[in-house]
């Protein structure tokens, strides 16, 4: 059971996980396209609560081989302006989402988060590496 | 060298031959390495764009729209024009990449200033000018639903 999205209190300290695709990676860092939103029905960028996931949970929920995966503080979000919201999804307990606080998610918002984001597995490298032999 | 590998790189010149020829041209006269290594990238990088599929980021991206990456390369093939005989290198992209919601983004890099480009699907453009002063402070301004002359002026004033 997921906890009560009320019982749940965030501390500066909390680090959030984000999966990392390689096609929005460069030279193993994430570029800003990361946090950009989505035009779906639900555009917030989509984080994980580490307290209540692990690393291998989360890139299990990616569709191929290559994710990396990186890590956000709370601290960071709030330092931008921003608020992290939980929201359990059916699947995954520890999901949260990124929202405008005193300030929007616009382009330099989210360059700022890709450039605060920790790389703890790294991603593949598109274009491949050509083995030439 | 193994047959997949040189369908790879045949195919990445093909395309370069297609797209810019001029600009192959320019980077046999430079005779960069490095430059010739951000060309072979940026292709390598619009090629795998090009057959991502729904889901690609597993936050529920759509795959890029193929109107928005020849929009895109229109775009770049001009910087490159304008720009390659005068800064080098950086009148190539840093980086292109796919975008969440089906638009593309390509980020030049020149000195303290950088711009990220992208290429709405409805066929508009963005932009992001970051610029570091000397004391390494930061300023930014972004504006959305530009149209294409209005970008690359905006490029071009960044890749100078």
């Amino acid at each position: 059971l997921s906890p009560d999205p009320n019982d749940i209190e965030f501390r500066p300290e909390d680090e959030l996980y984000k999966r990392l695709a390689p096609e929005l990676c460069k030279d193993g860092l994430p570029t800003s396209g990361v946090y950009r939103l989505n035009k779906k029905p639900d555009p917030a960028p989509s984080l994980d609560l580490a307290r209540l996931t692990t690393p291998d949970k989360v890139l299990s929920k990616a569709p191929k081989q290559g994710f990396g995966l990186g890590v956000l503080t709370v601290a960071d979000v709030w330092e931008l302006g921003l608020t992290v919201k939980y929201e359990p999804e059916l699947g995954n307990d520890a999901h949260c989402i990124l929202v405008a606080g005193t300030a929007p998610i616009d382009k330099q918002k989210t360059r700022d988060l890709a450039a605060r984001t920790r790389v703890i597995k790294s991603p593949a490298t598109i274009p491949p590496k050509l083995d030439i032999t | 060298m193994g047959l997949a590998v040189r369908n790879s790189i045949s195919f990445t010149r093909s395309v370069q031959a297609e797209l810019f020829p001029s600009t192959l041209e320019n980077v046999r006269v430079v005779h960069s390495e490095m430059i010739a290594r951000a060309v072979d990238d940026m292709f390598g990088r619009v090629h795998a764009m090009r057959s991502l599929p729904e889901n690609w980021d597993s936050y529920s991206a759509s795959p890029p729209s193929q109107a928005a990456i020849v929009k895109l390369l229109n775009i770049v093939r001009e910087v490159i024009g304008n720009r390659m005989s005068v800064v080098g290198s950086p009148a190539i992209p840093y980086v292109v990449a796919p975008l969440p919601d089906g638009g593309v983004q390509a980020e030049w890099r020149c000195g303290s200033r950088a711009i990220e480009v992208d290429v709405n699907t409805d066929g508009t453009f963005g932009y992001l000018i970051v610029t570091r002063d000397s004391t390494n402070t930061q300023t930014a301004r972004e504006e959305d639903h530009v149209d294409e002359s209005a970008v690359l002026e905006r490029i071009l004033s960044v890749v100078a």
